[in-house]
C-alpha cells in the first residue's frame, strides 16, 4: 500500500473519530443522568432519559431492561400515591418484551416481565386470553434463534462458502481439494438453512406486527366507533397482532383469532421501526 | 391359482380385522352412573344419569335401571345417538351412545344410595358402581339445589330449527351462580353453525360447555316431533351487580340442509329474565364479594419451629363452591410476623359440579420479627351463603410457630412493596454501545455484505476466464501479442531518439520490422539476406512498393547503425513515423495461399 493511501485512510479514521467522539460523550452524559435519576428514585425523569437514549439510536437490551424497570416503578409509585398512570405497566411490559426480542436469553427481563404480568393480574384479574398468541410451527421454528445470531451466521457462512468456492477454482485435485469440497457442501447446506430461517424471521417481522397493549385496560370494539359493540376487554401487556391502522384506530387480532378495534394509542409494536 | 391366493389373503385379513372389533364390542366403551348433585336437601331434586357407549350401531341387549330404593322417580328420559369417532388403534368406528336420566326426589334425609345399573352386552353382564348421596334435612344450610332447566315451549309447525336458552334459576344474589344453557333444536342436518360471542359484561363467566369441533346431538321429543338437540354453550354466570337483567343473547348464523342456496339463517335465542338481588348489609370486615357460595379454609405451616429471621411457608387452602377464580388473594396479618403476599397460587377447578367450585392453594412467606411461641391464625374467611342468605366465616385451625432466639435486625417486609422488592434490579449501563448486530439485518449494508462474497466470486471467475482466453494460442492472440511487442519496441526506439542513441534506435527499428514480419509470415526472417527477404516477401504476396520500402528501411537501419553521424533526431523521428506507417501496411498484407501467417 502506497504512503498516500495510508495517509488518506488515517485521515478518514481521524475524522470519523473526531465526529463520533462528541456524540459518544453526549450519550454517556445522558446515560449518567438517567442512572442518577433512577438511583435517586426520580423514575419519571429516568424514563424520559432512557427513552431519549433509545429513540436516539442506542438500541440495547440492557437499556430497554432499565427502561422497563423505571416504568414499572413509576406505576408502583403512582399506585402508592393514589394516582393513576394508565400506561406505565403496559410500557414496562413493552420495554421488557423488546429487550427479550433483542436477547431472548435475558433472564432478568423475563423474570421482571412475569412480575409485571402478575401485577396486571392482581390489579385487573386474570385474563383468560393472556398469552394465547397463536403462532404457526414455522414461526416458532424461525423465532427460536435470535435474529442477530442468524444474521451474522448467514454472513459468515456466505463468506466461507464463496471463499471455499474460490479456493476450489484454483486448487489442483488432491486431498485438500476433496476436503474443501466436503466443507463447501456442509457450509452451503448450513448457509441455506440459516438463510431460510433469517429471511423467514425477517418476513415474519415485516408482515406480523406483534404488539403489546400499553393501556391499563382497553375495550376491544367491533367497529371504529367508541359506541360500537364491545368485545373482550384487554389489559396491559396483552400481546396482539396489529392487522392495520386507520383513523386513529388499530385493528388487532388476538390469539384466538378474534379481531377488533382499539385506539391506536393503546397499542405499540414490539419491533417498531426505529 | 393366483386369484385363490388373493381371496385367501383377503379372507384372512378380514377375519383378523374383525376379531378385535368383535372382542371390543362385547365390552362397553363407557358405562357409568353419575348422580348430580352428590349433596343436597331432602326437598331438592337429584338427577341420576347412566351413560352407555358401545361400538357399533346396536345398543345393549338388556338394561337394568339402578335401584332407587330411597328415591321417588319423578321423571325419566332416554336419549340415543350414533356418532362417528376415530380411534388411533381401531381406526374409524361407529359408536352408539345412550344416555338414560332419572329425576329423583329423596324420600328421607341421610346417606342414601343409588344402586348399580346393569347392562348385558354380547351375553356378558356389566355393572356400574353404586353412588352414595348425602341428603340433608329441609332447611339445613349445607344443602345445595340441583339445577332445573325449563324445556322450550312448543315451536310452531313451520319452525325446523331454533335456539333455546334457559337458566336454572331466575332470582339470585350478586355473586351467586346461574347456569345458562343454550341449546340448538333442529329437524334438519346442520351444515354450519357460527355463533357470535356472548356479551357477558355484567357477569363473571365460567365456560362449562363450548363445543370446539362439532356438535353432539341427542334426540328429544317436543310437540309430538323428534328433534335433534345439541348443547351449543353452557356458562356458569356470576352477576356482579344487582338489578333486573336479561340473559345474554346468543345469536348464531346457521346453515342447514334445508336452507335455500346455502344462505345462513340468523337465529336468536330467547333472553330469560334474571333478578339479581344485592347482598344484604352487615358484611364482615374484609369480606370479598367474590366469596359468595360455601367455602372452607385450612392452613398449614411447613415447619413447627424456625431460626431467628428464617422465613417459613404458610400454605392456605381455600375450598368451596362459587366463583373461586374471581376471588382475590386473602390478606393476612399476624402479630410478630412480616407477611409476604404470594404472587401466584395453585388452582384446581371443578367445573362439572353444580354449582361449580374448586380450591386455591396460596403460599405466604412469614418472617418472624420476635422470638418465642408465636400464634399463626386462625385464618378467617368471610363469605356470603345464598342458601341461608347469611354471612358466614370459615376458620382454619390455630397454629403456633416456635421461634428460637431473636430474629436478625433489618428492614421489615412491610417497608417496601412486595412486588417492587421482587423486581430484579437495574443494570449498570456505563459504556453501553448500540447493538449493531441486532439491527444489522435492517441496514442496506447488510444486503451489500451478503452479496459481496458472491460478487467477489463472480469477479474472480470472470477474470480467470479472461486470463485463460488471453492465454489461448489463436491467430488473433498472436496478432495482439505481435502488436504489443512492436509497440514496446517502437517505444524503446522513441526513448533512444530522446537520448540521441542513433545506433540503438536503428537496431530497435530493425528489430520491430523483423519481429512484425516474422509474426505476420509465421517464420523467422532475421537470418535472411535483404535480397532473399525481398524475394520471399514477393512470393508471399507482398506488393512490390512495400517490399521495396522494407528493403530500403532495413538498409537505412544498417547504414545508420554503423555510421551514427548520418542521422540526427529529426531524421530519426521521420524514420519512426515512416516505420509506423510501414508496419500498418505490412499488417494489412494478405499472405498468398500456401503460406502460413498470423494474419
Amino acid at each position: 500500500m502506497s504512503r498516500r493511501r495510508i495517509l488518506t485512510l488515517a485521515l478518514l479514521g481521524s475524522a470519523w473519530l473526531a465526529l463520533a467522539a462528541p456524540a459518544r460523550a453526549a450519550r454517556e452524559a445522558l446515560l449518567e443522568r438517567a442512572e442518577r435519576a433512577y438511583a435517586e428514585g426520580q423514575y419519571e425523569a429516568a424514563v424520559a432519559h432512557f427513552t431519549e437514549l433509545h429513540d436516539g439510536g442506542l438500541v440495547h437490551e440492557e437499556l430497554l431492561y432499565n427502561l422497563g424497570n423505571a416504568w414499572f416503578l413509576v406505576a408502583q409509585g403512582a399506585e402508592a400515591a393514589g394516582k393513576t398512570r394508565p400506561d406505565a405497566l403496559g410500557r414496562a411490559i413493552l420495554a421488557w418484551e423488546r429487550a427479550l426480542a433483542l436477547a431472548p436469553d435475558f433472564e432478568d427481563a423475563r423474570f421482571n416481565l412475569e412480575v409485571a404480568r402478575d401485577a396486571v393480574t392482581a390489579r385487573f384479574g386474570r385474563d383468560d386470553l393472556l398469552g394465547v398468541v397463536a403462532e404457526s410451527l414455522w414461526t416458532r421454528a424461525v423465532k427460536r434463534v435470535p435474529l442477530a445470531v442468524l444474521a451474522w451466521s448467514v454472513l459468515a457462512l456466505d463468506l466461507l462458502f464463496f471463499a471455499a468456492l474460490i479456493g476450489l477454482r484454483f486448487l489442483p485435485s488432491g486431498f485438500a481439494r476433496s476436503a474443501i469440497v466436503v466443507v463447501t457442501i456442509g457450509v452451503g447446506s448450513a448457509g441455506v438453512l440459516f438463510a431460510v430461517l433469517l429471511f423467514g424471521q425477517m418476513h415474519h417481522l415485516r408482515t406480523v406486527r406483534e404488539s403489546v397493549i400499553v393501556a391499563d385496560e382497553v375495550v376491544l370494539r367491533e367497529r371504529r366507533d367508541p359506541t360500537s359493540r364491545e368485545l373482550p376487554r384487554l389489559h396491559a401487556g396483552h400481546t396482539v397482532v396489529i392487522v392495520r391502522e386507520q383513523e386513529g384506530w388499530a385493528l388487532v387480532r388476538l390469539g384466538n383469532r378474534t379481531q377488533g378495534w382499539v385506539p391506536a394509542t393503546a397499542v405499540e409494536e414490539i419491533w417498531r421501526s426505529r | 391359482m393366483r386369484a385363490r391366493w388373493v381371496v385367501c389373503a383377503l379372507t384372512w385379513a378380514a377375519l383378523a380385522a374383525a376379531r378385535p372389533v368383535h372382542a371390543a364390542e362385547s365390552h362397553p366403551l363407557t358405562f357409568a352412573l353419575e348422580v348430580s348433585p352428590r349433596a343436597g336437601a331432602v326437598t331438592d331434586r337429584f338427577v341420576a344419569t347412566v351413560e352407555i357407549v358401545l361400538l357399533g350401531v346396536a345398543g345393549a341387549e338388556r338394561f337394568v335401571a339402578p335401584e332407587f330404593a330411597d328415591f321417588t322417580i319423578i321423571d325419566q328420559r332416554a336419549q340415543q345417538s350414533t356418532e362417528w369417532a376415530y380411534d388411533p388403534v381401531r381406526g374409524q368406528e361407529i359408536r352408539n351412545r345412550e344416555v338414560r336420566s332419572f329425576v329423583l326426589a329423596p324420600r328421607r334425609a341421610g346417606r342414601l344410595s343409588v344402586g348399580a345399573a346393569r347392562i348385558v352386552v354380547g351375553g356378558v353382564e356389566h355393572a356400574t358402581s353404586a353412588v352414595v348421596v348425602q341428603v340433608a334435612a329441609a332447611g339445613d344450610g349445607q344443602a345445595v339445589t340441583a339445577p332445573t332447566v325449563a324445556p322450550p315451549p312448543e315451536p310452531a309447525p313451520s319452525v325446523r330449527t331454533f335456539l333455546h336458552a334457559a337458566v336454572d334459576r331466575t332470582r339470585v344474589y350478586v355473586g351467586e351462580q346461574v347456569t345458562a344453557n343454550f341449546t340448538l333444536y333442529t329437524r334438519d342436518g346442520i351444515l354450519r353453525f357460527d355463533p357470535a360471542p356472548l356479551r357477558l359484561d355484567d357477569f363473571w363467566p365460567e365456560t362449562l360447555v363450548e363445543p370446539q369441533t362439532y356438535l353432539t346431538y341427542a334426540d328429544e321429543l317436543l310437540g309430538g316431533r323428534t328433534w335433534a338437540v345439541a348443547t351449543v354453550a353452557r356458562r356458569a354466570l356470576f352477576p356482579i351487580r344487582a338489578g333486573q337483567y336479561a340473559l345474554p343473547r346468543l345469536t348464531a348464523r346457521i346453515t342447514t340442509e334445508a336452507t335455500p342456496f346455502g344462505t345462513p339463517l340468523t337465529l336468536v335465542a330467547p333472553e330469560p329474565a334474571l333478578e339479581v338481588l344485592p347482598l344484604p348489609p352487615g358484611a364482615p370486615v374484609g369480606f370479598d364479594p367474590a366469596y359468595v357460595g360455601s367455602f372452607t379454609v385450612s392452613a398449614e405451616l411447613d415447619r413447627p419451629s424456625a431460626q431467628p429471621g428464617q422465613p417459613v411457608t404458610l400454605t392456605v387452602v381455600v375450598k368451596g363452591t362459587g366463583a373461586i377464580r374471581r376471588a382475590g388473594v386473602p390478606e393476612l396479618a399476624f402479630d410478630g410476623f412480616d407477611v409476604l403476599r404470594p404472587r401466584d397460587f395453585d388452582e384446581q377447578l371443578a367445573l362439572d359440579a353444580v354449582p361449580i367450585g374448586g380450591e386455591r392453594r396460596y403460599r405466604y412467606v412469614l418472617t418472624p420479627r420476635r422470638g418465642g411461641l408465636l400464634a399463626v391464625g386462625p385464618i378467617e374467611l368471610a363469605y356470603f351463603e345464598p342458601r341461608t342468605a347469611r354471612y358466614q366465616v370459615a376458620r382454619s385451625a390455630a397454629m403456633t410457630l416456635r421461634v428460637v432466639g431473636d430474629p436478625a435486625p433489618g428492614a421489615t417486609a412491610s417497608d417496601v412493596n412486595a412486588i417492587g422488592r421482587e423486581l430484579r434490579p437495574a443494570h449498570e449501563l456505563a459504556g453501553l454501545t448500540p447493538r449493531v448486530a441486532a439491527q444489522a439485518h435492517r441496514s442496506p449494508f447488510f444486503l451489500g455484505l451478503l452479496l459481496a462474497p458472491p460478487g467477489l466470486f463472480l469477479l474472480v471467475v470472470v477474470l480467470d476466464r479472461v486470463r485463460e482466453r488471453l492465454r489461448r494460442e489463436t491467430p488473433r492472440a498472436r496478432l495482439r501479442r505481435a502488436r504489443g511487442r512492436v509497440r514496446r519496441t517502437l517505444h524503446a526506439a522513441e526513448l533512444h531518439v530522446r537520448a540521441g542513441r542513433t545506433a540503438k534506435f536503428h537496431a530497435e527499428i530493425a528489430r520491430a520490422l523483423y519481429d512484425r514480419l516474422a509474426d505476420h509470415l509465421g517464420e523467422p526472417v532475421t537470418a535472411m539476406t535483404r535480397e532473399r527477404l525481398s524475394v520471399f516477401l514477393a512470393e508471399c504476396g507482398f506488393p512490390e512498393p512495400i517490399v521495396a520500402a522494407i528493403a530500403e528501411e532495413l538498409e537505412v537501419c544498417d547504414f545508420a547503425r554503423f555510421a551514427q553521424s548520418a542521422a540526427g533526431p529529426g531524421e530519426m523521428r521521420a524514420t519512426l513515423r515512416r516505420m509506423r506507417t510501414l508496419l500498418r501496411e505490412v499488417e494489412r498484407v494478405r499472405i498468398a495461399s500456401g503460406r502460413s501467417g498470423a494474419s
